[in-house]
């Protein structure tokens, strides 16, 4: 039996970033007020000093502009089931180990997907396209890839046996242990695994419990605990609290994009659909205010959705402001096809992910690019893709001349040609470090080719791209 | 249901016995809205094949082919771009619509991009595949044409090398060119019909100022008209 285990040591750091962080380069940090503990950093915070562990005192000390927020377990286990439910797409047999763990049953993918490596490229794609940090390993027990997953092992072990290996020299602090229990094997000497391993389970069995020595069973592959596999539930539940109080109804909609879009994936991925959304508003003074938003048929795109939702919010009088919601789909009813799109578009996406998982597997992910646009006027910028959530995507496009073809670098214009079209000024990022002052003309070549030029500040002449 | 059957029987793991000659269709051309050149290549391009198409770069072939694009953004099934040194503009896709169905490919060298066009028509989760990695070979056409034609996937080839030309076993091969001003189509080959040379299509800019260039020759002329008057 082989497990792979992805384990989300920011998971409610990332969503919060993600999804409602008006600064995503602002220095945060998720807090854990019983303890006093800081349990999630973020990127600037971390260059800061500030480490997972410390307290708010000596955080503060570091960095005095920290922005802290409340450490929700009810926030990474809803977080949690919809990284499930986007898995579930992929992979069948999968365990939740809440609230940071998922662990997916390779056994029966590997059949599937002809490899492991296949499959396991078209997990990071999934997962990257979520822009969450992660650490995964692969062992004979979800208990053994947890361990491995949670040291930062971050491979995929081509045998159990390599993975047991590997486990031997992992430090007793990422395992199940309790403190008490670590404690004690300290003081016995025992550091790592491999220590462990070796004392016979009946010596082990005079100083510990029966717990102690089942895990170690599972650790070994020797022993398989039984879980509960994860089942997409009939219905789709999203809870938030808003980084701030809103007064502004229609303000709402920024916040409420996403989880729409989540609940029309979740429909499309169930065969459901639905002709209502409820939604309960957490007001700041008032009681809860509930509103259902009606559609005449039932309906799964996001975008119908989220314009009935407008038209709900223009209309809407708050009580009070706003602190938090509920979004709500409940009354699901099973998709009947009038003809077979529906059929067409499964059936597509499970050759669209086999494919993806294939070429990934083999090109790398360099070479496999699922295209974005992104908020700036720099073409250069539209061509270094990175992850799907490096850039904002926009609906609006920019405007201009776009060619198809884009030169990856610039390259000095060599041969005669005569401008038909032009200029247009491209001047802008000054904030960052690639600021571009361009003249763009469209040129024809005596072949007929249409070339895209610029001239730069100095008067120098490049080819940047061609209209195909 | 019926395309779904359709679809189905056209499967090429699926043996129809003595159906098999009644399963057959004529070939599915897509126009590409020129008159012309439609009539020469018997009604469009052919739906299902590999089909081979020789310019400069940058020779507005891809606006030549916008019908093609267009066929297929209803059909659910993904676009593939496979490309070697330059990229697709996502804002040009994004503008054509072909954004969110298309994946874009830069394999290291051309036996991957080979096999990666294998695979993507194979798995019957592409419906185009636009293929500039570099010029093909008669055997790789070959096999190319027949997988294409089996799994009914469109495949084009755009080759920019104009330097060799090589007969291949496709479906429409075809040169498109400029000269004294003019756009020309040369046919090479074309599946149910006859080669046809220099059939002269219109290959518009993407844009140019003449509409600045005519306004101020009609102000200047104005302004001569009006001081010869004066």
């Amino acid at each position: 039996m082989q497990w792979l285990y992805a384990h989300f040591p920011s998971l409610q750091l990332d969503h919060f970033v993600l999804e409602q962080a008006e600064d995503k380069q602002a220095a945060l940090v998720v807090f854990c007020p019983q303890h006093n503990e800081i349990l999630q950093v973020s990127q600037c915070a971390s260059t800061a000093g500030i480490k997972r562990g410390m307290g708010l005192a000596q955080a503060c000390a570091l960095l005095n502009r920290i922005q802290l927020i409340p450490y929700s377990a009810e926030v990474e286990c809803q977080q949690l089931h919809l990284l499930a439910n986007q898995l579930y797409r992929i992979a069948s047999d999968i365990v939740l180990l809440e609230p940071q763990g998922i662990a997916i049953k390779l056994d029966p993918i590997i059949h599937y997907y002809h490899s492991v490596d296949n499959f396991v490229a078209l997990f990071h794609h999934v997962l990257q396209s979520t822009a969450l940090r992660y650490h995964f390993a692969s062992g004979p027990s979800v208990e053994a890839a947890q361990v491995l997953a949670l040291a930062g092992a971050d491979t995929v072990y081509l045998s159990n046996a390599q993975a047991l290996i590997a486990l031997q020299n992992v430090s007793l602090k990422y395992t199940q242990f309790t403190s008490k229990q670590v404690s004690q094997f300290d003081r016995m000497g025992i550091r790592t695994l491999q220590a462990v391993f070796q004392i016979p389970l009946e010596e082990v069995g005079k100083r510990f419990d029966n717990a102690l020595i089942s895990y170690l069973l599972a650790l070994k592959g020797n022993k398989a605990v039984p879980r509960a596999t994860f089942h997409p539930k009939q219905h789709f539940r999203y809870q938030c609290e808003l980084p701030y109080e809103l007064e502004d109804s229609v303000k709402l909609l920024r916040f409420l994009t996403q989880p729409v879009e989540q609940c029309c994936e979740y429909l499309v991925s169930q065969n459901l659909t639905t002709d209502s959304l409820q939604l309960t508003l957490h007001m700041a003074d008032s009681p809860k205010q509930h509103v259902e938003v009606r559609a005449g048929a039932p309906m799964h795109n996001a975008k119908d959705w989220l314009s009935l939702i407008t038209l709900k919010l223009e209309q809407l009088a708050l009580t009070s402001a706003i602190r938090g919601f509920q979004l709500r789909c409940e009354h699901t009813v099973v998709f009947h096809a009038t003809s077979e799109h529906l059929f067409a578009v499964r059936f597509n996406q499970h050759a669209e992910n086999m494919l993806m998982g294939t070429l990934l597997a083999k090109l790398g992910s360099d070479a496999v690019i699922t295209p974005r646009v992104c908020h700036d006027h720099r073409q250069d910028l539209h061509i270094r893709h990175g992850l799907p959530h490096s850039g904002a995507a926009c609906e609006q496009l920019p405007s201009g001349q776009h060619p198809c073809w884009l030169l990856i670098d610039p390259q000095p214009l060599s041969t005669q040609t005569k401008i038909v079209y032009g200029p247009e000024r491209i001047q802008t990022g000054w904030w960052d470090d690639s600021a571009v002052k361009r003249d763009y003309f469209i040129a024809l070549s005596s072949t007929g080719q249409r070339l895209w030029i610029f001239r730069d500040h100095q008067s120098n002449w490049f080819v940047h791209g061609y209209f195909s | 249901m019926k395309s779904a059957i359709h679809t189905l029987t056209q499967h090429p793991d699926i043996y129809l016995g003595n159906a098999a000659d009644a399963a057959q269709s004529p070939i599915e051309r897509l126009p590409l809205g020129v008159k012309a050149l439609d009539t020469a290549l018997a009604g469009g391009i052919p739906s299902a094949g590999l089909s081979r198409i020789r310019c400069h770069q940058g020779s507005g072939e891809f606006q030549l082919l916008h019908p093609v694009f267009a066929a297929q953004r209803n059909t659910g099934k993904k676009v593939i771009w496979l490309y070697r040194h330059q990229s697709i503009n996502p804002v040009w896709l994004a503008k054509h619509k072909l954004l969110t169905d298309s994946w874009l490919l830069s394999p290291a060298n051309e036996q991957d991009a080979l096999w990666a066009c294998e695979q993507c028509i194979r798995s019957q989760a592409c419906s185009l595949i636009v293929y500039s990695y570099a010029s093909l070979n008669a055997k790789a056409a070959r096999r190319l044409q027949v997988l294409s034609k089996q799994y009914q996937c469109l495949l084009l080839n755009i080759d920019y090398n104009l330097q060799t030309f090589m007969s291949l076993p496709v479906n429409v091969d075809c040169e498109l060119y400029y000269k004294d001003t003019q756009w020309y189509i040369t046919l090479h080959r074309v599946v149910g019909s006859w080669p046809k040379s220099d059939i002269p299509i219109c290959n518009p800019l993407p844009a140019s100022n003449d509409a600045i260039i005519t306004a101020m020759r009609e102000t200047q002329s104005a302004s001569v008209s009006t001081l010869t008057g004066s």
